[in-house]
């Protein structure tokens, strides 16, 4: 006798949802991140407890069942809340493991994974990425960190609402520090009017490779991804300065198409004129119409162009199972907001997805990726040529183990 | 004539000459046109593939980051036999530890044993004298070099030199070279793993230098194979699983797909590009500066002109500074500096190619079927590196108990 089956279609991975790397799967238009701390004093099985009941009832909501709307008469109606393709996904902080903050210690700190480290720490986070004003920052690095995705912003704030209440009904040991939210362009592009995520991966197993945690290190992390998020600011009045030309080059690509530079030609009196390539746009202007190579572009030869940040993100342009081309699976989300009175504060959520965190730190650190310019172009550019730009700085930002699922809740073999 | 790797200048003519023809005789006669032995008008433009330093499938098939360190790290009286087996992506190091066991100094090498197999050759008192300035002693014996041949002696052709210096100074089997002058007890001069040599370079690019591609099973669409694929389904001189070999054989596909022309720099060679000083963190929290790690052996970019072409970097604490690269944090893992693996985790290297435009040259693509990769953790490769991972770990607790059953004579069998 066997047992019952799998349906045809069911993943063979045991990823969280919330990760939308497979065919068909599109990530919903609204995001939250919501980011909580285990109280000073707890017990491990108090803590364990807690998780417990936030995961079941995020659960719970992602079916549409909301506790304050239960039937408490025999004649109440069923209640569903409307939650929109909701998902949820838990991840664990270095603080987490961290015994000094622990009193007792809620996890062996041997089981962190060597690479789940504090981000804060003296000085900016990497090497040309520096924190936003002291005024601007805010906390990005807790005990867990539980991202939502849906369709709707009522239904991402539901989620926030609903662990607030059950914290507060059940007087659970957590205490919510903060969330960030986050909305998605439906026309791809970011706040400096490029298309955004162009060459990611295509959906399915390329993803999936740069995403899963494949080796035991630690073996609870297998099958396991890492996230790494960073709330980035988007300097937009420096960027509008920079005429057309010098952004394209910075980016990599033609502004209105999305097409990528192949080169940059000099004009009769020096002007820098960038090239795409023959047949590129197909039709239209969107990203949709680019041809698989104009998407995944292969290396260049042409100084300015390999300096832009498409080349620079994905310096070695191969495959994403091999460590050394920091292959990383992104999936962000814009965010606006007004810090205070008079001022505009814009830019990105950007949540990335990866085996392992090194990727991340790697693209982020390295000369000749982003480790030696703050977003693309030439470190020494000569006259004429695109200079530097301090584009983006650091809001916030964290790394979190994202285990596998399981049950009761992701995580809840070493808890 | 070719240039030296790291634009040395170690050779005379003589040397240079074979040099030169060495280079051109690793390459296979029949070849990719697209492929060209040196670089010339048509390859103008300079493409960098870079891959981390650190031997990463050691650590895919282990499962472990904390077991690799330690077994890349292998050192028997006989010399570091974890460098001579496993230290593969064309790069390799020793560590000096002080008297406490704390790492107080990592040398480490790109340089290729043919080089020094020609330098050894042609110019005894240059290689005795490099060799000596690595140890950090006066001078050296020529027999601990050279071996039985005496390089002085007035009937001793290039050719024996070669040999008694290849003997003395190279790996064979997986075992660490005789010579402690580069089986890291005494010094590092060169490249000795197995695979981390100029002939392994060139063939890894000339294999792959054709526009191999297949049907993707995803969309349909033809494409060119990654270098994973292509090591799976084609004729590759790669080893799967590396960051080296794949990394480069998949670049190298998507120039000859490009229909580019391309040739390996002038000179030739495996060069340090930077490395990540920044990561690791002084007692007082404050990162190392990069003027700690010295690179060596090769030209530096000067501005905004010319590459990085270092082959050598050796990185310690300056005196007086009251703490060992032992007593370092690497901040990426909150763990202290305990072995040369971490050091080399900092290193990115780097090839460089000479590249023309796209579409220099008309090309078809060379379709094959889909390849399937198998995983890294489940390379076959993976049953050797277990198996010697128990012997280490078998001859650590020896060694604890007193009973060294594991260290090897120069055949390869055991000193009873």
């Amino acid at each position: 006798m066997s047992g019952p089956t799998a349906p045809a279609n069911a993943p063979t991975d045991r990823l969280q949802d919330g990760i939308y790397f497979r065919h068909g799967k599109t990530p919903g238009q609204c995001y939250r991140l919501l980011l909580l701390n285990v109280d000073p004093g707890t017990t491990p099985n108090d803590a364990r407890a807690a998780i417990i009941a936030v995961w079941q009832t995020l659960q719970d909501l992602s079916r549409g069942v909301a506790r304050d709307l239960q039937p408490t008469r025999p004649s109440d109606p069923k209640i569903s809340v409307p939650v929109a393709s909701l998902t949820c996904l838990l991840g664990f902080g270095a603080r987490l493991f961290n015994p000094d903050l622990h009193v007792p210690r809620l996890m062996d700190p041997a089981l962190r994974p060597w690479e789940l480290v504090a981000l804060r720490r003296p000085g900016a986070p990497f090497p040309n990425l520096p924190w936003a004003l002291e005024e601007h920052q805010k906390p990005g690095e807790t005990d867990l960190a539980i991202q939502f995705i849906a369709e709707t912003e009522l239904a991402v704030n539901l989620a926030v609402v609903e662990v607030w209440k059950l914290i507060v009904d059940r007087g659970l040991p957590l205490k919510i520090v903060t969330f960030h939210g986050g909305f998605a362009r439906l026309d791809g592009r970011s706040w400096i009017d490029f298309h955004d995520g162009v060459n990611n991966m295509e959906a399915g197993e390329e993803r999936r490779s740069a995403i899963e945690a494949v080796i035991a290190d630690p073996p609870w992390m297998e099958g396991g991804t890492y996230m790494g998020f960073f709330r980035l600011a988007v300097d937009l009045a420096s960027w509008r300065l920079l005429p057309r030309e010098h952004q394209e080059i910075l980016v990599g690509r033609d502004k209105l198409t999305g097409c990528p530079l192949e080169k940059v030609n000099r004009g009769p009196d020096g002007e820098l004129v960038p090239v795409t390539p023959v047949g590129c746009p197909v039709s239209g202007t969107e990203p949709g119409s680019l041809r698989p190579e104009d998407r995944e572009v292969p290396r260049v030869g042409d100084t300015l162009v390999g300096a832009s940040h498409i080349h620079r993100s994905n310096h070695n342009r191969g495959a994403p199972n091999t460590d050394a081309n920091n292959r990383i699976f992104r999936q962000g989300y814009e965010f606006l907001e007004s810090p205070r009175e008079g001022e505009l504060s814009l830019g990105l959520n950007f949540v990335s997805f990866q085996r392992d965190l090194r990727r991340l730190k790697n693209s982020l650190r390295l000369p000749d990726w982003l480790g030696d310019v703050n977003f693309g172009g030439q470190v020494s550019p000569k006259p004429g040529e695109p200079a530097p730009i301090k584009l983006i700085s650091a809001i916030t930002g964290g790394f979190y183990a994202v285990p596998p699922k399981e049950e009761p809740f992701p995580g809840a073999e070493i808890m | 004539m070719a240039k030296e790797p790291g634009n040395l200048s170690d050779f005379r003519e003589t040397a240079l000459n074979e040099w030169s023809k060495l280079i051109q005789g690793y390459f296979p006669e029949e070849r990719s046109n697209q492929l060209l032995v040196e670089p010339d008008d048509r390859t103008p433009d300079v493409v960098a593939v870079d891959w981390g330093a650190y031997p990463v499938r050691i650590r895919e098939c282990l499962q472990s980051l904390p077991k690799s360190y330690r077994l890349l790290g292998w050192s028997t009286p006989q010399g570091d036999i974890g460098r001579a087996d496993f230290q593969e992506e064309y790069f390799e190091w020793r560590v000096v530890r002080d008297a406490t066991g704390k790492i107080r100094r990592v040398e480490m090498t790109t340089e290729f044993p043919e080089y020094w197999g020609i330098l050894a050759a042609h110019h005894p008192v240059e290689t005795l004298r490099l060799v000596a300035r690595f140890a950090g002693e006066p001078s050296v014996s020529p027999r601990a070099v050279y071996g039985k041949v005496d390089p002085f002696h007035p009937d001793v052709t290039p050719e024996k030199r070669k040999a008694g210096f290849v003997e003395t100074m190279r790996t064979f089997g997986g075992n660490a070279p005789w010579s402690p002058y580069n089986n890291g007890q005494k010094a590092i001069c060169f490249m000795t793993q197995g695979a981390n040599t100029m002939y392994a370079l060139i063939a890894l690019v000339a294999k792959a230098a054709f526009p191999y591609g297949a049907e993707d099973s995803e969309t349909g669409e033809l494409r060119r194979l990654s270098g994973p694929e292509a090591i799976a389904g084609t004729r590759q001189s790669a080893q799967a699983c590396r960051n080296s070999d794949p990394t480069v054989v998949g670049a190298t596909i998507g120039l000859a797909w490009d229909g580019r022309l391309f040739a390996l720099d002038d000179p030739i060679g495996i060069y340090i590009s930077s490395v990540q000083n920044e990561r690791l963190l002084q007692p007082d929290g404050s990162p190392v500066p990069l003027e700690w790690f010295d690179f060596q052996r090769g030209s530096r970019p000067s501005g905004s002109e010319g590459l990085e072409r270092s082959q050598r970097l050796v990185f310690e604490v300056p005196p007086g500074m009251g703490f060992v690269v032992g007593d370092l944090i690497d901040s990426d893992t909150d763990q202290r500096i305990e072995f040369g693996g971490q050091i080399a985790d900092l290193v990115t290297l780097v090839v460089y190619l000479r590249v023309s435009e796209r579409n220099a040259v008309q090309t078809q693509p060379e379709q094959v079927p889909m390849p399937t990769v198998v995983p890294c953790e489940q390379d076959p490769g993976c049953t050797y590196i277990i198996s010697r991972n128990e012997e280490f770990e078998e001859s650590q607790r020896n060694l604890l108990a007193g009973t060294p059953v594991n260290i090897l004579d120069r055949t390869g069998n055991p000193i009873s």
